[in-house]
């Protein structure tokens, strides 16, 4: 049989207008492809709706490039009727009343999900091996990671299951794992896209994101998700643009520049293929340069986000008491004390639990000012340095990670001794909220590597078109497992 | 020595509302003293302790135009809200006691 959803939505879709495939067909080869998942990619699925909505979808028009096409959302976004646990058994049975905002967007342009996908628990990792249901592999190679904490998403539409999915981005979540998987992962500028919806983790850095296997798609979701939402207060208020011109007429500046300090702590396969894109650019004319930026700020990035982000994520997954959903406390529970310790024991990895931990001491009011608050002081010093940058230049382009996707087995869980920026420096894109793109940019040994830009708070438009510049220089696009081997 | 005791931790843990599994105690001190090293690199980035803290990634001017009319809406009828819930009585929730063993005691029937 013919398959379609290995394909870009921009291709569905005029296989879709000139009738050479229906939504249902479409639906039904999406359900095949999840049976045959390997990676570990699926949580609730939710083929019958989605089968009936494909039926009940009118005339597909031209301009409307989702529509009839089937995708995948992240397990953390709230979805009317399906199981919603953030791959985390406190939330077990937990079965939303109402779509998440971008939920309810996509439906409105008619696209069809059929089913959520596996995460680090309550997206809080980048391994994608802590969610209740275990390790989710990378289809590359299934003994190694997809990243995190996007991860089910990520090996999905790696696998060619379907053309895009939702995923969620507080520190990397979307970007590693397309710089894994060979896959393009957009994080845009925080506020841009509503959040309503999404379970939160970190509020002052989450931020919606997707991930698809072309730049061109990515403009397309964000031209559908942009916009204010009455229901989140921390959206934009922002004129209707359309991102896919920005892609198509190669928006935006031509002055990027490069951290020699990230680049000299790659991979020799990661600077080669770093370098390469960086020459191409070149020829295009844009302007690539060396930027000195602080080394004490990057090796600051590690300990001011985890810090920050322990914090928030302690306080926001307080209301989890195991009371209406997730695992029931022990019955021989006395008090209602006993009872919520007792679900949320059951109910967390300890790895959630020592991060609660290290959030909650970190706000004890004894320990704030060296700690919470200090985390705090720091990102304004970060952003700030970071801002005087974007005032030279217009993108900031370096590798998304130092290596390929590290092996399952070699992982380690402990709060890493060394900061390591050259593998979280991603997390720059989130303390200043500004909107980052990875983009693939070559092989080492048959494993994808990936190049992220970074761009000026709401120049998403600008980074979208520079990527287009990248995928321009390194002709890889709509990679899948299938056809890269 | 370490700079947060294991007695701390598990202090932390009851506040939190769960329990440790075994060794997990001693392993959060140990990431407190790399933590603590991490900080004390950061109050060493000239300028830091002086900055001002940053909650949100940028700064916003909130207008009128942010906040959403305040219109009424039909709330949950009981079916949808009991709909997740593990066990019920009537159109409540059932949940454990709230008041701790040897207080005064409202037993189920007292609801």
């Amino acid at each position: 049989m013919e398959r379609f959803l290995n394909r870009t939505i921009k291709e569905i879709h005029a296989a879709l207008i000139s009738g050479e495939v229906t939504p249902e067909q479409l639906v039904a080869e999406a359900g095949e492809q999840i049976a045959r998942d390997r990676c570990n990619a699926y949580e609730a699925k939710a083929l019958k709706s989605a089968r009936r909505k494909a039926r009940q979808l009118g005339e597909i028009k031209a301009s409307d490039y989702l529509a009839g096409i089937p995708y995948l959302a992240k397990d953390n976004y709230s979805t009317k009727g399906v199981e919603t646990t953030a791959s985390s058994r406190i939330l077990e049975g937990y079965v939303p009343l109402f779509d998440a905002e971008v939920i309810r967007r996509l439906s409105r342009h008619g696209a069809l999900m059929v089913a959520k996908t596996t995460m680090d628990e309550l997206a809080m990792g980048g391994t994608g091996t802590t969610g209740r249901l275990g390790a989710t592999h990378n289809p590359y190679d299934l003994s190694r990671i997809a990243g995190g904490s996007s991860c089910g998403s990520a090996a999905a539409v790696a696998a060619g299951d379907v053309p895009y999915a939702l995923g969620s981005d507080t520190g990397d979540s979307v970007r590693k794992p397309a710089a894994y998987t060979g896959l393009v992962g957009f994080k845009p500028t925080w506020g841009l896209v509503s959040r309503y919806g999404l379970l939160p983790f970190a509020c002052s850095l989450d931020t919606v994101g997707w991930l698809t296997r072309c730049v061109w798609d990515s403009a397309a979701l964000c031209r559908a998700l942009a916009g204010r939402d009455e229901k989140d207060m921390t959206t934009l208020q922002r004129p209707k643009h359309d991102y896919i011109i920005d892609v198509e007429t190669r928006a935006g500046g031509r002055r990027a520049c490069y951290f020699p300090a990230v680049i000299e702590r790659c991979s020799p396969a990661v600077q080669e293929a770093f370098n390469r894109v960086v020459e191409g650019l070149r020829k295009q004319g844009v302007t690539v340069e060396a930027y000195d930026f602080d080394t004490a700020l990057l090796d600051a990035i590690y300990p001011t986000y985890m810090v920050i982000s322990c914090c928030e994520a302690t306080s926001n997954d307080a209301m989890y008491d195991g009371m209406r959903y997730g695992p029931a406390g022990s019955p021989d529970s006395k008090t209602y004390q006993e009872f919520m310790t007792s679900a949320r024991t059951r109910g967390f990895c300890d790895l959630i639990k020592r991060r609660f931990i290290i959030g909650s001491y970190s706000l004890l009011a004894e320990n704030q000012h060296d700690m919470f608050q200090r985390a705090q002081r720091a990102r304004r010093v970060i952003v700030e340095a970071l801002n005087r940058m974007f005032e030279e230049y217009d993108y900031l382009v370096l590798p998304a990670a130092p290596t390929v996707a590290p092996k399952i087995d070699e992982l380690s869980y402990s709060w890493s001794k060394e900061p390591a920026f050259a593998d979280n420096h991603l997390a720059l894109a989130n303390l200043g909220g500004m909107p980052s793109l990875t983009v693939p940019m070559g092989f080492d040994n048959g494993l994808p590597l990936g190049v992220n830009v970074t761009g000026k708070v709401l120049d998403d438009g600008g980074v979208l078109g520079f990527g287009q510049r990248i995928e321009d220089v390194t002709g890889l696009v709509n990679l899948t497992v299938g056809e890269v081997r | 020595m370490s700079r947060v005791s294991k007695e701390t931790i598990e202090e932390c843990a009851r506040n939190l509302m769960f329990e440790l599994s075994p060794g997990q105690a001693e392993l959060i001190s140990e990431e407190f003293d790399t933590l603590y090293g991490q900080l004390e690199n950061l109050a060493a980035i000239p300028g830091v302790d002086q900055a001002e803290p940053m909650t949100f990634p940028f700064r916003r001017h909130l207008t009128d135009a942010d906040l959403r009319a305040d219109e009424p809406e039909q709330p949950l009828g009981a079916e949808k809200a009991l709909a997740n819930s593990h066990s019920k009585i009537g159109d409540q929730i059932k949940v454990p006691k709230v008041v701790a063993h040897g207080q005064v005691d409202h037993t189920e029937e007292d609801m």
